[in-house]
This record gives C-alpha cells, sequence and structure tokens, in this order.
C-alpha cells in the first residue's frame, strides 16, 4: 500500500469515525430487552441539559434505566477497551518487532487476572461485596508485573528486547501458575472466576468508564505522540539510533504506555482474546504500516470491532449472555484466515 | 375480559395490556390485590430496614408486589412461603415447584439478563452470591436486591425467615421454620441413639471426572453429620476436592450418594459405578449401599433441603427410619 498521502489518511480517518458513531447507535439500539429506537433517540436526548424539560413522549422509566444505567456506558467502555487492547497490540507488535506480540505478552494480563482472581476470593471468603473491587485489585497487580518485569530485564542502563520477552514469558507462566492455584482452590468461586477470565462488559457502569478513562487517555496520548519513533524503531534499534531516536528512552515510554493500557483494559473487562493480536494486523493488511496512519486506525476499528462484539453477545442467547470474548475469537480467527489467504506477502 | 362491549380500539389495547400485565406473575393463585384484612395481618410497618447475608442494609419503601428470583433456591422459598403469584421473573434453571417453569424468564443463573430484570420492573429482586459482577449495575439501577447465600441448614431457616420478613409474610416464614426445625429435630432425636462407632463413613459422589466430593463447610457434608454418617472427605480443605480413586479405595467407604440432577448431571447407575475398574472390592459395592439421591434436595438452600435430610437418613439408616 506504500504511504497514504495527508488527504487520504484524513479521509479514511473520518469514515472509520463515522463507521464507529454507526456502531455506538446500533451498540445502544439492540439488546435482551426490545426498545422503539424512537423511544431511545428521546431517553439520549432528555439527559442532555435543558433539553429534557420540554422532551416528554411516552419514554418509560425503566426503558431509562437500562439505556442509561446498562446500554450506554457498556457501549462506552466495549469501545474504549477495544480502542485500548489494539492499540497496545499494535505498539508491543512494533516495539517488539514481533507479529506474534499482543498486549498480554509481557505478563500485564497475568497480573491482572490474579488480582481480579484474589479480589473475587477475598469478597466471598469474608463476605464484603467491594463495589470496585475486581478492577482496583486487577489493574494494581498489573502494575506491579509491569514494573517487576520491567526490572527483571533492566541489564545495565538497556532493556534488551530479547531479555524483555523472556522476562514477561517467565512471569507470565509464574502469574498464571498462581492463578491456577486459586482457582483449585475456589470452590464455589470456579464459576465467577471463569466467567471474569473469559471477558465481558456484563457488570460495566460509568465508573468502570471513569475508572478506565485516566490510564486510558495518558497511555494512548503517549503512544500517538511517539508514532514516528516506532516507525523508525521498525528498522532495527541501531537504525533508529542513526535516526535520532533516543531508542531506550523511547522504548521505556513505550512499554509503559502500552502495559498501562493493558492493565486498565484487562481491569474492567477481563481477558478478551484476539482483539489485540490481530486487529493490528488487519489495518496493516489495509492500510500499510505507518504508524502515523496505523495507530488511529488501529484505534478505531479496534473499537468498532469489540462494540459490535459485544452487542452479538448480548442478544445472540438472550435473556442470556455469550462471554464477548468467545465471540471475538469466533469472528475474528476465520476472517484473519482469510485476510491472510488472500495476501500472501509478508505482514511485516 | 370486556372485550365486547367495547368498539373503541384504544380501550381494546389499554385491556390487553392491563391483562398481560395483570397475569404476569406465574402462581396458580389470581393476582388479586391484597385485602384489607391481609394487610393487617401481616402487620409489618413499611418501610423497612433488613440486613442480608452480605451484611448489607436494604430498605424496602411498601410490601413488594414484583420479586424477581435469580436463583433456584430462591424461587423454592418463595413459592413455600406463597409468594408464588409475585414472582415476576427468574431464571432457566427455576423448575420447581412445576409452575415456576412458566415463569418469565430473565436468563440463565449466573448470566442473567440485566436489562429483563429491569424490563419487568421489579421492587425486590433476590439474588446470591454468583451475582457479586452484576449487583453493582442493580444498585445502579435502583433495585432492591436481597443477597442470600447460605451455607448451612440454619442459614436456609434464616433466609426463609428473612425472606417473609421482607415480603410481609412474617408469620407464614416463621411457621414454615419451625415446621421444618421440627422435622430436623425428629432426625436429630433418631440419630442420637447411634453410637459413634455405628456412624457409616460415606462417600458422596459430586462429580465423576475427576472424581470429586465435598468439604467440611459445605451444606451437604452438614447434611451427612445430622444424618448420622462420616463424610469421607471431612479433612479436607477445599470446598469441593478432587479425589484421587486410590483414597476412595484405601478409605473403603460403607455408603455410596449417588446424586443426580442440576448440579452432577445425568443420572450414573449403581451398575456403571460397581463396573469402574478396581471399585468390586469396594464394601458399599459388595453391601449394595449405593444411594441415589436427587442433588437439588441436599445443594439447593430451600426448603426441600429438610426432604434431602430425611432422605439421606433414612439412607444411612435403614433400620431407624421405617
Amino acid at each position: 500500500m506504500g504511504n497514504l498521502n495527508t488527504v487520504k489518511r484524513a479521509a479514511i480517518l473520518v469514515l472509520l469515525a463515522a463507521i464507529l458513531l454507526l456502531s455506538v447507535v446500533i451498540g445502544i439500539a439492540i439488546g435482551a430487552v426490545y426498545i422503539p429506537p424512537a423511544e431511545i433517540g428521546a431517553i439520549l436526548l432528555s439527559h442532555i441539559p435543558g433539553l429534557g424539560e420540554w422532551l416528554h413522549p411516552n419514554r418509560l422509566p425503566e426503558h431509562d434505566i437500562i439505556i442509561m444505567t446498562m446500554r450506554f456506558p457498556r457501549v462506552i467502555l466495549a469501545g474504549l477497551a477495544g480502542a485500548g487492547l489494539a492499540l497496545a497490540g499494535a505498539t508491543f507488535q512494533g516495539l517488539f518487532r514481533n507479529p506474534m506480540a499482543d498486549p498480554y505478552i509481557i505478563g500485564v494480563s497475568s497480573g491482572a487476572a490474579l488480582g481480579a482472581v484474589v479480589s473475587i476470593i477475598i469478597q466471598a471468603a469474608w463476605d464484603i461485596p467491594m463495589r470496585l473491587g475486581i478492577p482496583v485489585f486487577a489493574f494494581a497487580f498489573a502494575i506491579i508485573t509491569i514494573v517487576l518485569v520491567y526490572n527483571l530485564a533492566r541489564v545495565g542502563g538497556k532493556v534488551p528486547v530479547m531479555t524483555l520477552l523472556l522476562a514477561g514469558i517467565a512471569v507470565n507462566s509464574l502469574l498464571s501458575a498462581a492463578e491456577s492455584l486459586c482457582l483449585f482452590f475456589s470452590g464455589e468461586q470456579l464459576h465467577q472466576i471463569v466467567f471474569w477470565l473469559l471477558g465481558g462488559f456484563s457488570g460495566a457502569g460509568w465508573d468502570y468508564v471513569i475508572m478506565f478513562l485516566p490510564y486510558g487517555i495518558i497511555g494512548a496520548t503517549i503512544i500517538f505522540v511517539y508514532a514516528r519513533e516506532l516507525n523508525a524503531l521498525l528498522l532495527g534499534e541501531e537504525s533508529a539510533q542513526h535516526l535520532g531516536v533516543e531508542v531506550e528512552r523511547i522504548k521505556r515510554y513505550l512499554l509503559v504506555a502500552a502495559a498501562l493500557l493493558t492493565g486498565a483494559c484487562v481491569s474492567v473487562s477481563g481477558m478478551i482474546a484476539f482483539v489485540g493480536l490481530v486487529i493490528p494486523h488487519i489495518v496493516r493488511m489495509l492500510f500499510g504500516s505507518d504508524h502515523r496512519i496505523l495507530l488511529p486506525a488501529v484505534a478505531l476499528i479496534g473499537a468498532i470491532f469489540l462494540l459490535l462484539a459485544d452487542s452479538v453477545s448480548r442478544i445472540i442467547i438472550a435473556p442470556s449472555e455469550l462471554p464477548v470474548g468467545i465471540i471475538t475469537a469466533l469472528v475474528g480467527g476465520p476472517f484473519f484466515i482469510f485476510l491472510l489467504r488472500r495476501q500472501k506477502n509478508a505482514l511485516f | 375480559m370486556r372485550i365486547g362491549f367495547s368498539k373503541n380500539r384504544v380501550l381494546v389495547y389499554t385491556v390487553i395490556i392491563w391483562l398481560v400485565v395483570s397475569v404476569s406473575g406465574c402462581g396458580r393463585a389470581v393476582d388479586t390485590p391484597p385485602t384489607k384484612d391481609q394487610l393487617q395481618t401481616s402487620g409489618k410497618v413499611y418501610p423497612l430496614t433488613i440486613t442480608d447475608d452480605l451484611g448489607r442494609q436494604i430498605t424496602l419503601a411498601a410490601e413488594p408486589a414484583r420479586i424477581v428470583s435469580l436463583a433456584p433456591s430462591n424461587t423454592e422459598i418463595l413459592y413455600a412461603l406463597g409468594l408464588g403469584a409475585k414472582i415476576v421473573g427468574n431464571t432457566t434453571y427455576c423448575d420447581y415447584p412445576e409452575e415456576a417453569k412458566q415463569c418469565y424468564k430473565v436468563g440463565g443463573f449466573a448470566d442473567p439478563s440485566l436489562e429483563k430484570i429491569v424490563a419487568v420492573k421489579p421492587d425486590l429482586v433476590l439474588a446470591s452470591d454468583i451475582h457479586m459482577q452484576i449487583l453493582k449495575v442493580m444498585e445502579d439501577a435502583g433495585l432492591k436486591v436481597i443477597v442470600l447465600n447460605a451455607k448451612s441448614l440454619e442459614g436456609v431457616f434464616g433466609n426463609i425467615l428473612l425472606v417473609g420478613k421482607a415480603a410481609g409474610v412474617e408469620d407464614k416464614a416463621t411457621e414454615l421454620a419451625q415446621d421444618l426445625k421440627k422435622r430436623v429435630d425428629g432426625v436429630n432425636a433418631q440419630i442420637a441413639q447411634v453410637p459413634t462407632g455405628e456412624r457409616p463413613l460415606v462417600y458422596y459422589e459430586l462429580w465423576y471426572e475427576p472424581y470429586m466430593s465435598v468439604g467440611k463447610d459445605t451444606l451437604i457434608a452438614q447434611l451427612i453429620r445430622l444424618a448420622g454418617g462420616i463424610n469421607m472427605t471431612d479433612d479436607n480443605i477445599e470446598q469441593y476436592p478432587k479425589l484421587s480413586q486410590e483414597v476412595i479405595i484405601e478409605r473403603n467407604p460403607a455408603v455410596m450418594i449417588n446424586s443426580y440432577g442440576h448440579g452432577s448431571g445425568a443420572l450414573i447407575t449403581p451398575q456403571q459405578i460397581a463396573a469402574r475398574k478396581g471399585w468390586s472390592q469396594l464394601d458399599f459395592i459388595k453391601n449394595n449401599r449405593i444411594y441415589t439421591i436427587e442433588s437439588d434436595l441436599l445443594s439447593l438452600a430451600g426448603p426441600r433441603i429438610v426432604d434431602g435430610l430425611e432422605t439421606m437418613a433414612r439412607a444411612l439408616h435403614p433400620s431407624l427410619f421405617k
């Protein structure tokens, strides 16, 4: 695809943003309970300050609750998590120059999962429901994991990519073992834990969105700022150094940003497979690997994909819900294989 | 019912909607508003604050008229208290009593649809500890949620009283709990005659791939104890220990309780158990002491748990209960 010019880039991003907006509308429009589109519109408009007063068609209060405390925050959170995971995945792939890299590669997710499991067990053991117990514990454990992996991988003043990967894998398996041990002894909480691990947004409320936002914004901003440097890093660390990139410093920033983003995503939505690994590849096949277009496109497509997948998960076996991670893998896998077969040239 | 005299479409629709709404309770009883008499005998003053099994305080403004049950055990308690007609939603797992199946389903036990719960406008939701994740959103939606989480017979009786109090049928709940306690006392009195040495070692099979049983702090282990048996896996630290066959062979229990139903899947016959490799020399197979009990009687924290206790006691001590 080569380099796209600025106009084309802008056009692609505007188009994707429009699709994202449409997906948000679809996500809010469908659910286990049918609410007429006109009523949904009225409900949403009525929450805009000032408008609510003179808009009073037949809105049912329970429908208002369903839209405002359940679907709306859930749709927003699914979009944010999709964008975050895809962006983190693209960053790790660029950073490690490895197509197998995904947001979970350096163990952040295992840390978050262990935190969530510990929180579920603590809540059950002492019968204390903590409103935000799971995301807070998950995020804290994710941060501890990043610090641990980073320090394990540090050799002198540098963090070689290989050492980082290996330290990540080691910590990953250690944490997974601890998590399995908890699972083994969890008894009645087993079901709850497995559900969380499969990933999903069924517990999502506005407080989850608020929890996610600061880390999401910080992480994403750092990554966007260093898009150019990520391009340089693709040529290899030495070449990047010659191009005047402060490799070690940039690597550190990007690593922390992507890990922060991953931790925030996993803590509010569990382990959602596929999005972070494959969305960046799909976008690369579509628009090339210039990170200045790749990164924003990855974020938008990740958001669209996870948002729609979550919408499907809510209605496909309604009134029950299918964990969204199953849908992302089920839909995304074959689609990726299709792209792979069609485009037989190298991915990177 | 009076559609005949109305030619006005709007009125017809209104009546239909009214009919649909008013029969949405799923008990056999006709859904009539409580008479003044009933209100007085219930005698409870609302608003009423109660404390649930998680120590949460819930204040009910008025006697609940529309109840959603998110667990089979909760559903059974509601029916036993005569509140079936007030249930406006339960789960696909709620299949006892029979009319619970006809009820509007808000989803599965572990994953009910929050939207459907809100849509039936309940003024009381009875949840369980499996719903910790969605508790927050239900509270945000302004629902009154009571979490029931009984881990013992006393807990079950406590829950019956709690639901009775919340729903304004405290007298009935007290009566039911006392009846159940009396039956438990009856079993206790019989079992008290059994010397410790004659209490059989019991293997309760929760699952067979892998073999799983129950630890000391579970409801089922308590039932085994009360029924005059010794739970083979009381010394395990887990709630639901996974067992090696060697342990079962080595401990050679005198009785095996084989359960079937919700928790344990399809029925495994005693013949299938006897045919397991290396099991033929076990005492309970040689002496033909495999008893099959519906798992819902042993594991659902509802009134039928006492049926489970009695069935178990009869199985362990057939000579005492004739």
